[in-house]
């Protein structure tokens, strides 16, 4: 009964940071749409360069042009699940902590990183969410071969997988800024280093290949969920990728605790 | 602008540069090598599947340093700072420019053009180590007359940027954050300029058109004279089409400059 009451309290907790967020998406109006447009030419580029580069190649990585797409469509959803969810948050959480603005949420009687990590939901990024699950809905249903319900909701789950774990890493580039007081450059590695999510697993080899799959693990986000979905399904694959999340979701969860033991809460 | 003023606004600029070196370096050696490794190993897995040697003209040493140069010609042409006019009017510091006594846009321009010198550095000593190490790859004909070249289109394509970014950052004078957009200018030069292939694997009909618009001129268009096999007429259209964009934008740039200031409160959000 408790778990369930702490369950409910926290789902609460999150109906009003989407009440909140609503309102405060609609103060910036012009903004709103510049971003649906920005988001949206993101997924026209990915699409673009992938069809283009079909035109001189009929496999890449192992895949078709149809399984590219699926490929595609799974880290633009990834993509876009981060952008709504996790996004606008961190980009605001070096501040706090720099600026001492961190107390606020650390006297609240819920956990810190769940509400430092979820308050602001993107509304127009929210909207580009359902574009991305459009396109999704496209690259399935033009795909040639046959892929199963029970296939598509696994993919879909381990997408969701991904959007995790690419908030695991966008975060960890974040907390040292509890002890260096500037994370910009780490902040702006991230956003480079997500190219690396961007292309087939495939294609990395020797070192590269156990460094996107593992450490810095871009290379499993959204290609292992579109391999389960569209070869026969390996319990390899699954496992490492849920081991990995595991792994950093304790990975960030130590290093939070370290980094409020070092926070001082003096702005700087 | 006064020459001694231009040059302190350089110093101003190197300094600003240097005052975060970590910064400085792991911002430009992240966004290049993170760029290079991605294509490296996405053409180095098309070449070994197909079997070739050679795709549209292109060997996989002449692709890697292709993608090597193209973040840092980016980096030359656009500078890594957006939002440079937008954020003055938003926090109200535009009014200073408006009592100063030099025009606003050359000061911004010549701020703009010192930060690419110091880019433009970072670029000459990456290359260097690259060519040290692996040599020029075949199909780059690096010669003294070529590298003047790439220069000078590289300093056009600073001025062409600028007056591009500062038609959509005046948006600011209207809108509550232009953020997105210039985010959203940069994401379309880079795929429609040649960031992310090059131009020649595009269909041809988009070729013929992209050679019309400023887009490839701000990306790949510089690279193309180390590559050598670029006609006389290529190079007289090339520059042609980036003067004409610069009149376009430059006369545009002005119209909504008029119309924005007078929109101005000076107030700041």
């Amino acid at each position: 009964m408790q778990a369930w009451e702490f369950r409910m309290r926290y789902l609460r907790l999150y109906a009003y940071f989407l009440r909140f967020s609503m309102s405060r998406s609609m103060e910036f109006r012009l903004d709103f749409f510049f971003r649906i447009i920005m988001d949206l030419a993101y997924y026209a580029v990915g699409l673009g360069f992938f069809h283009i580069l079909y035109l001189h190649t009929d496999s890449l990585g192992g895949w078709n042009m149809h399984q590219m797409r699926i490929f595609v469509a799974g880290y633009i959803l990834v993509d876009a699940v981060h952008m709504t969810m996790f996004s606008n948050n961190l980009y605001m959480l070096p501040r706090f902590i720099n600026h001492g603005d961190l107390d606020y949420y650390l006297i609240r009687p819920v956990s810190s990183l769940f509400f430092l990590s979820l308050r602001d939901f993107a509304f127009n990024s929210f909207i580009n969410l359902i574009f991305a699950g459009g396109i999704v809905v496209w690259a399935v249903g033009t795909y040639p071969g046959t892929l199963g319900a029970s296939g598509i909701a696994v993919f879909l789950l381990l997408i969701l997988a991904g959007a995790l774990l690419y908030y695991c890493i966008h975060l960890l580039t974040i907390l040292p800024t509890f002890w260096t007081q500037s994370g910009e450059s780490l902040h702006q590695l991230f956003y480079n280093l997500s190219r690396f999510m961007e292309r087939p697993d495939r294609i990395y080899r020797g070192s590269i290949r156990l460094l996107l799959t593992v450490a810095l693990p871009f290379g499993l986000m959204a290609s292992f969920p579109a391999r389960l979905l569209l070869e026969p399904f390996n319990w390899a694959i699954l496992a490492q990728l849920l081991a990995v999340l595991t792994g950093f979701l304790f990975l960030i969860s130590f290093i939070w605790n370290r980094g409020l033991r070092a926070y001082s809460s003096a702005s700087s | 602008m006064p020459l001694n003023l231009a040059l302190r606004l350089f110093a101003l600029e190197f300094k600003r540069a240097f005052a975060y070196r970590a910064e400085f370096w792991i911002g430009f050696l992240g966004n290049a090598l993170s760029q290079f490794g991605v294509a490296y190993c996405l053409w180095a897995a098309m070449f070994a599947g197909l079997g070739k040697t050679i795709l549209q003209g292109f060997t996989l040493p002449d692709m890697a340093l292709y993608y090597l140069l193209i973040p840092l010609v980016e980096r030359v042409v656009m500078g890594p700072e957006m939002n440079h006019i937008s954020s003055e009017i938003y926090e109200g510091t535009l009014t200073r420019y408006l009592v100063y006594p030099v025009a606003f846009f050359r000061f911004k321009y010549v701020s703009a053009l010192a930060q690419s010198l110091v880019f433009a550095g970072q670029m000459a000593a990456v290359v260097g180590v690259f060519l040290l190490i692996f040599g020029v790859p075949p199909a780059y004909h690096i010669t003294g007359s070529g590298i003047a070249l790439a220069l000078l289109a590289s300093a056009i394509g600073t001025l062409l940027y600028f007056v591009l970014a500062a038609c959509l950052e005046m948006v600011a004078f209207w809108a509550d954050n232009v953020w997105s957009l210039m985010v959203l200018n940069k994401l379309v030069l880079h795929f429609l300029g040649g960031g992310l292939l090059p131009l020649v694997f595009f269909p041809q009909a988009m070729q013929t058109i992209l050679k019309l618009t400023p887009f490839p001129y701000l990306v790949s268009f510089p690279l193309r004279f180390l590559m050598g096999g670029m006609s006389m007429a290529e190079m007289e259209t090339g520059f042609g089409v980036m003067a004409f964009w610069i009149v376009v934008l430059s006369l545009l740039a002005s119209g909504i400059w008029r119309r924005g200031v007078k929109q101005y409160a000076g107030v700041g959000i």
